[in-house]
């Protein structure tokens, strides 16, 4: 019985493959793919992407949120191998670096004494400081856009986050300068988490048309 | 003062109990090239819903039409 497996990305062909990793030629394309077994959930399959991409794979991943079927793939792969290979060309060498910038609520306006005024103060409060720490952190990253990479920003919940698009070869670089940034500068209204690099996740989109080809 | 800065190779995040890693690995999970499928139903021989799948590349608060559902199985 032929073991059900389940879609990493897709690649050019003839690429080489970490262990535990098997290809699927389509015309111009490799479909990577893991047993299913392996790919239960989708850190899992996040992790298989990883290797990959550590492995010196350039491909483009699947979400891995979504355990996507080999059959699926191989339509994908069939029906709009000129989306994958405009994005792969695009991608090729590159991958994301993210910056995380988090901080704390002052005080949790629950726990405050409970009269409307106070709540409302507290509440405030917290509303100014989020916003100084989002501007301080937002304007940290931008003292690394001088490297003219293509970026994208993400906010939560007390996070503003930075994906960074970038050579391969530039990773030591880039992380040498936002060591330099951090510990020479001035603000300490957030903390900075640094992760990366990792297949294009956050890049797979066209620049020019973010809902794709099939919009 | 300095930024409190923490730098984390990829496996390292995802191992991690880090909180803050954590979130960034969450983060990531639903972004990525998505397939988005559709469900056509035909009721007296009217065409109202169809199956098929579509490669959309993009990120999924970009994503406009409702019938994009990433998933786990």
């Amino acid at each position: 019985m032929k073991r059900k497996r389940i879609v990493l990305g897709w690649a050019r062909a003839g690429i080489a493959c970490p262990d535990h990793v098997a290809t699927q030629r389509v015309g111009p394309l490799d479909i990577l793919l893991v047993d299913a077994d392996r790919g239960t959930d989708a850190r899992a399959r996040l992790l298989w992407q990883v290797r990959c991409f550590d492995f010196g794979m350039d491909f483009l991943p699947v979400a891995p949120s979504i355990a996507m079927s080999e059959n699926a793939g191989r339509a994908t792969a069939k029906d709009e191998v000129k989306v994958l290979e405009d994005r792969l060309d695009y991608l090729e060498g590159l991958g994301q670096l993210t910056l995380s910038a988090t901080w704390r609520a002052h005080s949790n306006p629950i726990q405050v004494k409970p009269t409307g005024r106070e709540w409302l103060a507290t509440k405030s409060q917290n509303l100014k400081r989020d916003k100084t720490a989002r501007q301080t952190a937002t304007a940290f990253f931008d003292l690394l856009k001088t490297t003219g990479f293509e970026t994208q920003n993400w906010n939560r919940d007390q996070c503003v986050e930075r994906d960074i698009l970038l050579p391969r070869s530039k990773l030591a670089a880039l992380t040498a300068l936002i060591h330099t940034h951090a510990t020479t500068s001035d603000a300490h209204t957030f903390k900075l988490s640094v992760t990366g690099l990792w297949p294009p996740y956050r890049f797979v989109q066209t620049p020019a048309n973010p809902m794709g080809a099939f919009a | 003062m300095p930024v409190e800065l923490e730098m984390a190779q990829p496996e390292e995040a995802l191992f991690s109990n880090n909180s803050r890693l954590v979130d960034v690995v969450d983060g990531l999970l639903h972004h990525g090239v998505v397939l988005k499928g559709e469900l056509w139903l035909s009721v007296a021989e009217v065409d109202l819903v169809y199956l098929g799948l579509d490669l959309v590349l993009t990120s999924p608060d970009r994503i406009k039409c409702a019938a994009v559902v990433p998933h786990e199985t």
